[in-house]
């Protein structure tokens, strides 16, 4: 039985998933009056390097992406849902500024670890933003807005998958369409 | 009103150019109603497929062959997956059921999917709408024993079952199977009510009559007295685990969890899988289908304008035929306006009768289609009248009719004004 799951183990660690540079990939769902976005935004498109900071100008480039993402400005909905963003927690990898100041984040993952591990040899590092928000009349909800490109010049396009009693589907943003339409 | 009539006379006195005409603009207004219908239907139809299901998951592969071969029949799996990876993912905290299903097995062509119970009491498709078995034990009742089968509307309508039928099912696929299991008859015991998604055409086993009919053929042939016969079958049948499945369907208890759960799957070491949302796949069907989609939409709409070309020719070359016509209405006391009018309302009857008949030749196809679709993808296409856009472009082309008569009206104004004031034989 251990020489099995040895040999399943040694084949299995050669899987790797399809890592496409500068994709700023995220989703958003909407359970009742509960609405969660998450977002995975590579260092690329925020601060344009994906290292721990070397320099004066680095370390502020990247201290101000994080405080422009910890901001709930960037996320509008239908002002007639009447949504508050209740919190917004963004949590860097593989920037060496060891920030998890995600005491909110309090996910079970069984492969957390694998997923640190992944990144840090991949040499990527990104940064994921966790967002809360509570709607009153969710069923008014015709869009939402993720502003996140005049802040990120390098942000090209984000690309989120949306989930909400009506439908499920795909939706691509850039600098120029910021905005989400319910089908 | 009276030049209507007039307009209608001359029509009927020119009819073979106008019939050809007609069915020009017929034949384009019935290829742009049709793509368009078409394309809503089938994405409904598609949609109303997987409903409710949150997530798919199976081998490792494109996730639009994994929603086409799981739902809808549309090719076959590279893969299968274990047993224990279902089970594991039943046990998820945030997974509110999960419905394993194991393909291979046909009858008379249709699709036999071993299945469990929860199939029948979580499966949605249309709007949110459960299974129901229309005749026959409840879902709660289902698989009580063995050698059951459950059998899709479309299955029951066309072969004739009812319940009480013992069936034979067959190894493999093809539409015409030279192995059968016929050592292990099944018994039908429920009929669903049509859904009109591929379900219709499918029919239910459970997993372990699914496992208990592959005792023995391994190989892909039954080993000569390796199978198992129907009492030792039912003996065993706890001992009848299912090793390999096709695919799971899951439903989550919550929306948010779906993209966790999808990228836990994604990345589980154990077994290469892969977990799909079918909206979301679908959505990205339709991206590729879509720029076909496009040209067939631009093919339609010059196929129109070459039809609004071909009223004007005809409207052109008969106008120096029917000079004689105009002056004898002009000396009936008809106005230059009137003749030029006269030409425009033909070639409004002209436009009008061929979107009528355009729209009359698209409902045609699509019920000259719904069997061949019905029978590839299992899903209905159901007639629909053009939505109400669609009569707003057709309305369009109406007018873009009568602009295009303008042309011949004003050179008629021009030259009965002309035509009235010299003497000529």
């Amino acid at each position: 039985m251990l020489a099995l799951a040895a040999t399943a183990e040694a084949q299995i660690e050669r899987q790797h998933g399809a890592h496409v540079h500068g994709e700023a990939t995220g989703f958003m769902a909407v359970d009742g009056q509960r609405l969660q976005v998450q977002l995975s935004l590579p260092g690329h498109n925020l601060v344009g390097f994906e290292h721990p900071p070397r320099n004066e100008r680095q370390q502020q480039a990247f201290d101000q992406a994080i405080a422009v993402l910890n901001s709930d400005d960037w996320l509008r909905f239908t002002p007639a849902a009447r949504c508050v963003v209740t919190s917004v927690t963004a949590t860097s990898q593989g920037f060496g500024v060891d920030d998890h100041t995600d005491s909110e984040h309090t996910h079970d993952h069984d492969h957390h670890d694998h997923d640190q591990s992944d990144h840090d040899h991949g040499g990527h590092a990104q940064v994921d933003v966790s967002g809360q928000v509570e709607c009153a009349r969710p069923e008014l909800l015709t869009w939402a807005e993720l502003r996140l490109f005049a802040a990120f010049p390098n942000n090209a396009q984000l690309t989120v998958d949306v989930l909400t009693d009506q439908a499920a589907f795909q939706a691509r943003l850039t600098p120029n369409i910021q905005r989400i339409d319910w089908p | 009103m009276r030049l209507l009539t007039l307009a209608w006379h001359s029509l009927v006195n020119r009819s073979f150019a106008v019939i050809l005409t007609v069915m020009t603009i017929a034949f384009s207004i019935g290829l742009l109603v049709m793509v368009d219908q078409l394309r809503q239907e089938v994405r409904e139809g598609f949609y109303r497929s997987v409903s409710g299901v949150d997530l798919i998951v199976g081998a490792r592969t494109a996730p639009i062959q994994l929603l086409l071969y799981s739902v809808f029949g549309v090719g076959s799996a590279t893969n299968n997956i274990d047993w224990e990876t279902f089970q594991e993912l039943q046990r998820q905290p945030e997974v509110d059921w999960a419905v394993p299903m194991a393909l291979g097995d046909s009858h008379q062509g249709y699709r036999v999917m071993g299945t469990t119970r929860a199939f029948f009491e979580q499966f949605k498709v249309g709007d949110q709408e459960g299974l129901v078995i229309q005749y026959g034990q409840p879902a709660t009742a289902v698989f009580e024993d063995l050698f059951e089968v459950v059998i899709g509307a479309q299955v029951a309508k066309q072969l004739g079952y009812t319940l009480g039928d013992e069936i034979v099912l067959s190894h493999g696929t093809g539409r015409v199977s030279l192995q059968s299991h016929d050592a292990l008859p099944f018994k039908v015991t429920g009929v669903l009510a049509p859904t009109g998604t591929p379900i219709d055409q499918q029919l239910f086993v459970s997993l372990r009559a699914h496992r208990a009919l592959h005792v023995g053929w391994e190989s892909g042939v039954q080993r000569p007295g390796a199978g198992l016969d129907q009492e030792s079958a039912r003996q065993s049948a706890d001992a009848l685990q299912p090793e390999t499945l096709t695919a799971i369907f899951l439903g989550l208890k919550t929306r948010a969890a779906v993209f966790g759960l999808q990228r836990r799957v994604n990345e589980y070491r154990v077994e290469p899988l892969s977990a799909i949302i079918p909206g979301i796949t679908l959505q990205e069907l339709w991206r590729i289908s879509g720029v076909a989609e496009q040209i067939l939409r631009v093919v339609a709409a010059l196929v129109v304008l070459t039809g609004l070309l071909g009223m004007l020719t005809v409207l052109l070359t008969t106008l120096n035929e029917r000079r004689r016509e105009m002056a004898i209405l002009r000396a009936n006391g008809a106005r230059p306006h009137h003749i030029a009018m006269l030409l425009v309302m033909e070639a409004g009857l002209i436009a009008l009768a061929g979107i009528v008949l355009g729209v009359a030749l698209a409902l045609m196809a699509q019920w000259a289609l719904a069997p061949v679709l019905l029978d590839r993808l299992g899903i209905y296409l159901s007639l629909q009248w053009p939505a109400l856009w669609q009569w707003g472009v057709l309305g369009g082309i109406w007018v873009a009719g009568l602009l295009v008569a303008l042309v011949p009206a004003s050179l008629a104004y021009r030259r009965t004004l002309a035509d009235g004031m010299q003497v000529r034989s």
